[in-house]
């Protein structure tokens, strides 16, 4: 199992490439997924996105993220497995 | 042993579909529940869907959609009718006998099978397999479902994403090689998943445990984030399985359970196909399970869409949980055109008998039905 650090830049990639986020709403860790237009459902296309790009799974807390911020918090608190690095 | 290969494959020889005529808009919803249009559009990509009018129930939906595959087929006989649905007509008996006989195909094998939004292309399995195996040459294959009935309409969730409708092709006995032939089939379950989707009561686990079923155990419910995230991966993986064994490096059109638009963009994503390739029909008739994928085929082949010998793959995830899919080639086909399928044309009916003014009908059929909601069970 190796530690993945997420980067602010690595998040705002799939936020941007994957999730059709607006580059321009993004303006800071601080940024809101209300902000950003992100909806109940953001949570649940974030999983997808995690788990077949980076081979990560999440719980459901991930339903619960509301801004960039706390999303790299909650991504750095997880694992990967070797395999899917 | 059942044969799959260049003899004893089934080819689609025919295809119809059916729809109530009462239309519930966003809207409809909105004035009675706390949800809006916008709310209900950018999380399904939904605008309307139908319901049956009270006394209307699958089986009817079933054989209006049968009698437009079998038309469309130019046959009038079949060895047998599978019918997938998530409500039959009774807990028993089965729906397909009754379907049957008002098509005129008494003394034919009929059954019903259920495995909800997947039914479809599990019931297509199953016909390709009675033919593959020489018990049928031809199987007429139905997916109908009166939905709103085991729906909760104080429920702003589930009321808001399902409709009814039904969908119906012909199979006949041919050669792989044809156009229409069903290649290669991809199915699996996981029934650890069970909860995700169900209808709790009604069955004989609530009936052995002695304690009638609550009112919400009465109707459908469903985990929406943990659906959305299995049927995402679970549609991709099965799409790629009988990609890879077909041998095709891409496919024109996607036809995916219509689930939610934003369930089926992300499938697209996933097999890097444009989005524009998954076909999307929902916007007009919500998800109608087991009859979805057949509406959505006549809907694009109706509209001219299709061309023969483009690559379709047809995949599905519903409750169980199960997923399926299948793949074959665009045959030539004229499809019965279901004009209730088209909003613009709904408001140009002549003489037709379901020409009554359908919002405000199905206004009138929606307060009917929802002001006795709280009567007992669905």
């Amino acid at each position: 199992m190796t530690d993945v650090r997420f980067t602010y830049d690595d998040l705002q990639a799939i936020l941007v490439d994957d999730m059709a986020v607006e580059a321009e709403a993004l303006t800071g860790p601080e940024t809101t997924f209300d902000e950003l237009g992100l909806d109940s459902l953001a949570g649940a296309e974030l999983q997808v996105v995690l788990l077949t790009k980076f081979g990560i799974e999440t719980d459901e807390d991930v339903h619960a993220l509301r801004s960039v911020q706390e999303t790299l918090d909650y991504l750095n608190q997880q694992t990967i497995p070797a395999s899917a690095g | 042993m059942a044969r799959f290969g260049h003899s004893g494959a089934a080819v689609i020889m025919g295809l119809g579909a059916s729809l109530p005529p009462g239309v519930v808009t966003n809207q409809m919803l909105a004035d009675r529940l706390d949800t809006s249009d916008e709310w209900i559009h950018s999380r399904t990509g939904i605008r309307e869907r139908r319901v049956v009018a009270r006394g209307v129930a699958t089986s009817d939906l079933a054989v209006e959609a049968g009698a437009r595959a079998l038309r469309s087929a130019g046959c009038d006989d079949v060895d047998v009718v599978v019918l997938a649905t998530t409500t039959p007509d009774h807990p028993c008996p089965a729906t397909a006998p009754a379907v049957a006989a008002r098509l005129g195909l008494d003394m034919r094998a009929a059954f019903d099978l259920g495995a909800v939004c997947s039914g479809f292309v599990y019931a297509l399995a199953v016909g390709a397999g009675l033919i593959a195996g020489e018990i049928a040459e031809r199987v007429l294959v139905i997916g109908a479902e009166a939905f709103s009935t085991i729906i909760d309409p104080e429920d702003r969730t589930t009321a808001a994403i399902f409709g009814d409708g039904a969908g119906a092709v012909v199979l006949r006995a041919g050669s792989a090689t044809e156009n229409g032939a069903l290649l290669h089939f991809d199915l699996g379950s996981e029934g650890g998943l069970a909860d995700l989707i169900t209808v709790a009561g009604g069955g004989s686990k609530q009936r052995s445990s002695g304690v009638p079923p609550s009112r919400r155990d009465s109707y459908f419910g469903m985990q929406g984030k943990p659906v959305f995230k299995n049927a995402v991966l679970r549609m991709a993986q099965s799409s790629r399985a009988v990609l890879d064994r077909t041998g095709w490096d891409t496919i024109e059109w996607l036809v995916g359970h219509q689930a939610n638009a934003r369930i089926l963009n992300a499938v697209a994503d996933q097999l890097d196909l444009p989005r524009e390739r998954a076909v999307m029909n929902l916007d007009r008739v919500g998800n109608t399970s087991a009859a979805s994928i057949p509406l959505a085929l006549t809907d694009w082949a109706a509209a001219g869409r299709f061309s023969p010998g483009d690559r379709i793959v047809l995949t599905a995830f519903g409750g169980g949980v199960t997923w399926g899919s299948t793949a074959f080639a665009w045959p030539e086909l004229t499809v019965g055109h279901d004009r209730h399928l088209w909003p613009d044309e709904r408001h140009n009916e002549g003489s037709d008998k379901h020409n009554s003014s359908p919002t405000r009908s199905s206004r009138d059929l929606l307060n009917e039905r929802f002001a006795s909601a709280t009567e007992g069970t669905p």
